[in-house]
């Protein structure tokens, strides 16, 4: 019993790492793309300008090793467990007394559980990780000493991390004296006490395998992991998640819809699948909303209509910040639309990262060529007069962009379903003689079908 | 004893000052900095211009002085060049309404090149230490953190005024004040819970500039110089988003008027020949002694007319303040003729000038890189291209500060997309403006790598913080969502 909590702090470990290699493993890349840390001065002077603001810069510099597929999730795995034996450690040093009914565990679990959640701030986890540390490096000294630096030690984290997080240290610290002093009687009874142990961690293993499960959003997840491999650009599976995901999402329809280009099946399976939300399946019209100026550049990009791709990049910029998505994707489109400056500047951002610097490196040798892999930009001509987007609607972008480049073939598939989709008929028999520039086997049956309806319809 | 005590003191602040280079080679190119502190003068009391030397080299060495006494040196194997405040402060001191030499040395491969003397100048005019500017992402629609800041010209210290840091709030535009006074000026915040937050003498009123049967409320302002009157021109405004190119954006009005808000009795006055469908008016701005209100004039325009079709001439106004009635509009600058469109009309503090901005076409100049700083001179109605200030890509909005011998204006000269703040001296004997330099900022390297656009840039004499009272009324007046 002497060792219970190097074990259970063993085990909290081993469950945190099985789970976020496992089942939460999807939250990492997110959290990843949310912020990213930059070794600077105006950085550090941002989140030092603000008192409480400490808590932060700790979190983005541990969320910053998400970007590695296993380093992240251990150093998360470890500060999480730590949050229990750091309090248990201090019981000790203190009272000499373990608590019986391991009531410090449960702060760790309620934060696994609450990770769950998108809008979960890491920097929950490492504030209280830096006010239980400091307890514990206090408790090493005597206790007079211990107690009289408690004040300073509550002002001083309160100023820099906020006074929640000192408040609940201490007070999971006291709760778990005040146990251990009360409860460490029971002791000496072995069987009482083991079953008493036994019965706590059940009782909390239970409650949070309940709340875990209850809390956990597979839709989330899947929507989360189409768009992760849309990034990497693996469509089998983009198609894979999109096709698991119950119930009705524009965003869910609009990731599988640009997979099924990608696989060569749009012409063929996009009526197999709901397209719930019509033409707006196939792009994010838009509202000005914020939450989705972080997808809307992706049908642009691969469609080649930098200028647009770039708007939405920019509003994202506006909403989310300097994040490694942003940066890079305003890196990319400045490059390949002739703004080298501009690129260059955000380039000089990233380099201050720790795991995008090489990329930034690699874009400022190419920022003065225009050429991005993967990447064309609609050419402009300078003569001709200006022609504005219609941002609310993808139908005419479609037409503009077949005209200025009848080789577009992701243009002419996306012109064809949104005709599709919004009952054209007659334009899409138009449109239809575009089919020629490129090299399909045959008239998919889907084309031919819409074809010979409109012709019997005609007779 | 006392002998070795001085000797061994001289041995030790001679070993603290960094060597003074011997120059192998010397070049007559002058070295390239960043930002552009060559040629320049500086107010006297505008704090150290940090920066950056951009030649290749080892390692640099920058002396400061004149006229034979050096006030800083600095060798290092860094290129950024950090003038402490105090050495700052004594060159200032003594070299005001004088010029001062910036000598740089740069170690290639092993030896020492000495680049050309840089001769800047500092003033004995000092500038309105304060520069009030809203930060924003260079988004078009949406805003999440933006706010006003007041920057402290004599030191890098920057103070928010308000901050939106929410996505729900709304956005934050046009601070303007009356004759470069935090005393009476006022805040704009958009949307639904927006409004107008004038502050006059310490009282603080929330307003909206947009009364029943109004198409558009209250958007660009000029206090009249008494401090009682606030022109407004109403906008309707639209973007546009380019298909193709290099450039993203343009910015129309579609409608827009204009009125004046009398504070006392918060009553809005107007004339039909200022407020119609006919014309767009936009951008007014007061004369020296409030009779005349000059703004920017065009045609109204249907949803056919091409965008870059529109052009804005200079007009103005008669104002008869105790009557509150209007005289006939005069054009004073007809630049449609010429195919070119005016905006920002500001009349310079002695009312001898008027600087505007000139652009192709529209009012958004500053989406526009031909737009340019030009000067109309009130006295002989003379009409130039500032040269001297202007660059191959956007100038825009600018303003004078109290004494007229300094302005400030947005440049996006630095790459074309985000705009900067750069301070001019200008002689109002001649009319002639002094080469701008870029607002200095502690980190050399701040503008290479700050993402935030700097907007409308006003001098002022005195901090919006002096007065903590008005200045928390105005951020919860502005921030609450009660309309009044």
């Amino acid at each position: 019993m002497k060792y219970i909590h190097w074990l259970l702090f063993t085990a909290l470990c081993g469950l945190f790492l099985f789970m976020f290699l496992d089942s939460l493993a999807y939250l990492f890349p997110y959290h990843e793309q949310q912020n990213l840390f930059l070794f600077s001065h105006a950085y550090l002077d941002t989140f030092l300008s603000t008192p409480g603001k400490l808590g932060e810069y700790l979190a983005n510099f541990i969320v910053q090793f998400f970007y590695l597929p296993y380093t992240g999730k251990i150093i998360f795995a470890f500060i999480l467990s730590l949050l229990y034996l750091f309090p248990v450690l201090c019981c000790k040093q203190l009272t000499g007394k373990h608590d019986p009914l391991h009531l410090a565990v449960l702060p760790p679990l309620y934060l696994f559980v609450q990770f769950e959640s998108l809008g979960f701030e890491i920097s929950w986890a490492t504030s209280l990780f830096c006010c239980f540390f400091l307890l514990f490096m206090l408790s090493l000294l005597p206790k007079k000493i211990f107690y009289i630096t408690l004040l300073p030690f509550f002002l001083l984290t309160s100023f820099a991390l906020g006074w929640i997080y000192p408040a609940i240290a201490i007070l999971i610290c006291v709760v778990t004296l005040l146990s251990a002093l009360f409860f460490s009687r029971f002791g000496k009874n072995r069987k009482i006490y083991i079953g008493g142990s036994i019965l706590c961690l059940g009782i909390y293993a239970a409650g949070t395998f309940y709340l875990f499960v209850y809390s956990y959003n597979m839709r989330e997840r899947l929507l989360l992991e189409a768009e992760d491999h849309l990034k990497k650009q693996e469509w089998e599976q983009v198609l894979d998640c999109t096709r698991k995901y119950r119930g009705e999402n524009q965003l869910n329809d609009y990731f599988r819809n640009m997979a099924l280009y990608q696989t060569g099946r749009m012409p063929y399976d996009l009526l197999n699948y709901s397209q719930s939300y019509g033409i707006n399946s196939l792009f994010l019209p838009w509202t000005g909303d914020a939450q989705q100026s972080r997808y809307g550049h992706y049908i642009y990009e691969q469609l080649g209509y930098l200028n647009e791709a770039q708007r939405w990049a920019f509003e994202s910029l506006v909403v989310n910040g300097e994040t490694a998505p942003n940066l890079t994707n305003l890196i990319r489109y400045n490059i390949a639309n002739g703004r080298p400056e501009v690129a260059l500047r955000f380039i000089r951002v990233l380099k201050q990262s720790l795991f995008y610097r090489k990329q930034a490196e690699e874009y400022e040798k190419i920022a003065y060529t225009g050429q991005i892999r993967g990447l064309k930009a609609l050419p402009h001509a300078e003569n001709k007069k200006a022609r504005f987007s219609n941002i609310q609607n993808l139908g005419p972008e479609l037409i503009y962009i077949c005209d200025r480049d009848s080789s577009n073939q992701m243009a002419f598939e996306y012109l064809m379903s949104y005709l599709i989709l919004s009952n054209r008929q007659k334009q899409f028999v138009e449109n239809l003689p575009r089919i020629q520039a490129f090299s399909y086997p045959g008239m998919p049956p889907l084309y031919q079908e819409i074809l010979n309806r409109y012709q019997q319809d005609q007779q | 004893m006392a002998r070795y005590i001085i000797l061994y003191t001289l041995l030790f602040l001679t070993a603290c000052q960094p060597g003074r280079v011997s120059p192998d080679r010397q070049t007559d190119t002058s070295p390239v900095l960043f930002p552009d502190y060559t040629d320049v003068t500086f107010p006297c009391n505008i704090v150290a211009p940090n920066f950056l030397i951009t030649e290749e080299g080892e390692a640099f060495y920058t002396e400061i002085g004149s006229e034979g006494q050096v006030f800083f040196s600095q060798k290092s194997r860094n290129a950024d060049v950090r003038i402490p405040a105090e050495k700052w402060k004594v060159l200032t001191t003594a070299t005001a309404g004088k010029e001062f030499y910036i000598r740089i040395c740069v170690r290639q491969e092993g030896k020492w090149i000495q680049y050309k003397d840089i001769r800047n100048t500092i003033s004995t005019e000092s500038v309105d230490p304060y520069l009030v500017y809203r930060l924003l992402y260079p988004g078009y629609e949406l805003w999440n953190e933006m706010g006003i800041y007041q920057r402290d010209l004599t030191s890098y210290e920057v103070t928010p005024i308000i901050e939106n840091k929410s996505a729900k709030s709304e956005c934050m535009n046009c601070h303007t004040f009356c004759r470069n006074n935090s005393e009476t000026m006022m805040l704009h915040i958009r949307g639904k819970a927006g409004g107008t937050v004038i502050s006059r003498n310490g009282n603080v009123e929330k307003v909206n500039i947009k009364k029943e049967g109004m198409n558009n409320g209250g958007t660009y302002a000029a206090w009249h110089p008494e401090g009682r009157y606030i022109a407004y021109s109403v906008n309707e405004i639209q973007q546009f988003f380019h298909s193709t190119g290099k450039k993203p954006i343009e910015v129309s009005d579609l409608e827009s008027d204009l009125i004046v808000w009398d504070c006392e009795t918060n009553q809005m006055i107007t004339d039909s020949l200022i407020y119609g469908p006919e014309w767009m008016e936009t951008f007014p701005a007061w004369s020296l002694d409030g009779k005349t209100l000059y703004f920017c004039r065009s045609k109204a325009i249907t949803q056919q007319t091409p965008l870059d079709s529109i052009y804005y001439d200079l007009y103005k106004i008669s104002f008869d303040a105790q009557n509150r009635v209007f005289g006939k509009p005069e054009c004073v600058y007809n630049a449609s003729a010429l195919h070119k469109s005016i905006s920002f009309p500001r009349v310079s503090p002695d009312g001898n000038y008027l600087m505007f901005t000139c652009s192709d076409y529209g009012n958004f100049s500053i989406w526009h890189p031909e737009s340019e700083l030009y000067l109309l001179n009130l006295q002989n109605g003379n009409i130039r291209n500032m040269q001297e200030v202007n660059s191959d890509n956007v100038e825009s909005f600018h303003t004078w500060s109290s004494t007229g011998k300094w302005f400030v204006f947005s440049s996006k000269r630095i790459d074309g997309f985000w705009a900067h703040p750069f301070i001019a001296f200008f002689d109002p004997k001649t009319g002639i403006a002094g080469k701008p330099f870029m607002v200095p900022q502690k980190d050399p390297e701040f503008y290479k790598t700050f993402t935030k656009t700097f907007n409308l840039p006003e001098l002022i004499i005195n901090p919006i913080t002096e007065n903590e009272h008005s200045l928390k009324l105005i951020r919860n007046k502005l921030l609450s969502s009660s309309p009044d």
